[in-house]
């Protein structure tokens, strides 16, 4: 007797990522889901962004590791409401993960949700949060060789950080080959040069979500993704 | 992916009904739509330039899932007469 199925296996993560990213939308809040290798800047980044966002801007963290609240000690000390997400072994987030650490945030009044997914170039990608934007981050130290080699991660994402430049020149790194790889991949994301360390390019980032939240609020209902 | 895939698959079945069952895995193809010109087309994962309009913004719509199409089941008396 043959049954037939048809079912997608990711199909229980992606109603709780619909249902999270109702819950964002509901409040006014954009999600942003951060992804990269571990060491590649995602906190330090954080750390700056928030306080260049306020007063006007508000922000939370929900911040994925496998041990540890290290990262949320960190990015507590910007004021901003935070809560460490532990995956025990864990190599990413998953929506309902998510949902829960929704469930530890007051949402109204917050724009801007990051998500600070587990370091790994591989199974993030593979699983949506709920969030609207994906920012993808590649730090200068990893090499010119990740777009790549990763491709799963770059292609879908909507803006791409090329962190730690101020290293360009002290490591081997070309960016020209980062730039061809990303053409061939996905010429729709911005790809923004900064270092966290000298400011360098933060502003260009700090620009660009101004910009996303501006348009969500003018074009609200329709959703990005 | 495939070996992944069968090395869990025995693992999980080991002493259940499925200890005996065999996994049947096919590949499928990535397939993309251009959000620029709307043509959907399959593109290599290094790869994803629309071959009409040669830009590269790809919407993924299938071939990044894994989708668990059918399960046979045979009865005692169907397996000894097969």
């Amino acid at each position: 007797m043959k049954i037939k199925v048809v079912e997608s296996v990711l199909k229980a993560n992606d109603a709780v990522a619909a249902d999270n990213r109702r819950r964002l939308e509901a409040a006014g809040v954009l999600g942003l889901n951060m992804m990269s290798a571990p060491g590649s800047g995602k906190t330090t980044l954080l750390e700056q962004t928030i306080p260049a966002l306020a007063p006007e801007r508000r922000c939370a963290v929900l911040v994925g590791d496998l041990q540890t609240t290290r990262d949320a000690e960190r990015l507590g000390r910007t004021e901003a409401p935070v809560t460490q997400i532990n995956t025990g072994r864990g190599c990413h987030l998953s929506a309902t993960q998510v949902s829960e650490g929704l469930g530890t945030l007051a949402l109204k009044g917050l724009d801007y949700l990051f998500i600070e997914n587990v370091g790994n170039m591989v199974c993030p990608a593979a699983h949506d949060l709920g969030e609207h934007l994906r920012v993808v981050l590649l730090s200068v130290p990893e090499g010119d060789d990740k777009v790549a080699k990763y491709p799963t991660l770059f292609q879908p994402a909507d803006v791409i950080l090329l962190t730690k430049t101020d290293l360009i020149g002290i490591v081997d790194f070309d960016s020209a080959k980062v730039y061809e790889d990303i053409s061939r991949l996905n010429a729709r994301a911005p790809l923004i040069e900064l270092s966290a360390r000298n400011g360098q390019g933060v502003e260009r980032w700090l620009d660009w979500l101004r910009e996303r939240q501006a348009e969500r609020t003018t074009n609200r209902g329709g959703a990005s993704r | 992916v495939f070996e992944a895939m069968h090395l869990a698959f025995e693992a999980v079945a080991k002493g259940t009904l499925a200890e005996e069952a065999t996994l049947k895995l096919e590949e499928e193809r990535l397939t993309a739509m251009c959000r620029s010109c709307g043509h959907e087309y399959k593109p290599t994962i290094q790869d994803f330039l629309c071959p009409k309009c040669a830009t590269a913004d790809a919407q993924l719509i299938a071939g990044q899932d894994i989708v668990l199409k059918s399960v046979v089941c045979e009865t005692e008396e169907e397996a000894t007469s097969a």
